[in-house]
C-alpha cells in the first residue's frame, strides 16, 4: 500500500477519482452488509421510519468521512454501531418525547413458567411495541445484544462498564418479559 | 426452587460470555438441575423469538439509493 504517497499527492492535487472510488468501494464492502442491522436497530431506537432512515444515513456518511480513522483488524461492525449510537444519543434523544432517564419501574419480573402458553400468546402480541416501550438505555443495550455484540463491545459502544451492561441487559429482559406477559394476559381475556 | 444459580449467570451462559471452563461447568449443571434447565429453555426460546421478530425488518430501497448517492457526492 502506498498510502503515504497517496497522502502527499492528495495535498498537492485533488485526490484522484480512482483512489476515491477504491476507498468508496472498500467502505461499501464493509458497510453495506451491515445495513439491515443498522436499520432495524435505528428503527427500534427512534421508533419511526423517517428518523431511522435519517439516523442510518447520517451514521453511514459519518463513518465514511472518518473511514481513514478506522483501525483495520478491529471490528468494523462495532465501530459503525458506536458512531450510530453516539449520533442517536447526541441528536435524536434530545427531541424525543421521553427524556433519557432510568425510571423507577416496578419490580414485577415475570416468573418463568415454560409449561404455560406464554409463547403461543406472545406470538400474537406486538413484540416490537414492547421493545420500543423499554426505557432508552435498556432498549439500546438489548438491541445491541440482539445483534450479537459481546458484553465488552456493548460496554465500549455505550461507554460504560461490563457490570452496567449486564444489569441493563438483565433489566431489559425482565421488563420485556413482564410487558409481554401483560399483553399475553390481555389476549387471554 | 432451591437452586441458587443467579439469572445473571444464566444470561452469561445464554450470551456465550462465559470462559470455556465456566461454560462447561454450567452446561453440566443444567443437565442435573431441572430448575435451571427449564429457565434456560424459557430464556433461550424468548431470546430467539424476539430476535426473529426484530430481524424481520427490511431496509427500504430508497434508503439504500439515498446512501449510495450521498457517498458518491462526498
Amino acid at each position: 500500500m502506498s498510502e503515504e504517497v497517496a497522502e502527499v499527492t492528495s495535498r498537492k492535487n485533488p485526490v484522484p477519482d480512482r483512489e476515491l472510488q477504491q476507498k468508496r468501494e472498500r467502505f461499501q464492502q464493509e458497510a453495506f452488509p451491515l445495513m439491515p442491522m443498522l436499520y432495524r436497530t435505528a428503527l427500534r431506537l427512534t421508533r419511526n421510519q423517517h428518523d431511522a432512515e435519517d439516523l442510518v444515513q447520517n451514521a453511514v456518511l459519518r463513518a465514511y468521512t472518518f473511514f481513514d480513522k478506522f483501525q483495520p483488524g478491529t471490528s468494523f461492525k462495532a465501530w459503525i454501531f458506536k458512531i450510530m449510537t453516539n449520533l442517536f444519543i447526541n441528536d435524536y434523544h434530545k427531541r424525543a418525547r421521553t427524556p433519557l432517564t432510568v425510571p423507577l419501574e416496578n419490580q414485577s419480573g415475570f416468573e418463568p413458567d415454560p409449561e404455560k402458553l406464554f409463547f403461543d400468546q406472545v406470538m400474537d402480541t406486538d413484540i416490537k411495541k414492547a421493545v420500543e416501550e423499554l426505557p432508552e438505555v435498556y432498549r439500546l443495550t438489548f438491541l445491541l445484544a440482539s445483534e450479537g455484540f459481546s458484553y465488552k463491545e456493548i460496554a465500549s459502544i455505550t461507554r460504560t462498564n461490563l457490570g452496567t451492561v449486564m444489569s441493563r441487559l438483565y433489566r431489559a429482559r425482565r421488563l420485556l418479559q413482564g410487558k409481554l406477559w401483560e399483553y399475553a394476559k390481555g389476549v387471554e381475556r | 426452587m432451591d437452586c441458587r444459580t443467579e439469572l445473571h449467570e444464566l444470561y452469561r451462559f445464554l450470551d456465550r460470555e462465559m470462559l470455556p471452563e465456566e461454560e462447561a461447568e454450567f452446561a453440566n449443571h443444567i443437565t442435573i438441575c431441572l430448575e435451571c434447565l427449564k429457565r434456560y429453555g424459557f430464556e433461550l426460546q424468548f431470546q430467539q423469538l424476539v430476535v426473529r421478530r426484530m430481524h424481520q425488518e427490511e431496509v427500504p430501497e430508497d434508503l439504500m439509493a439515498k446512501v449510495k448517492g450521498a457517498l458518491r457526492s462526498i
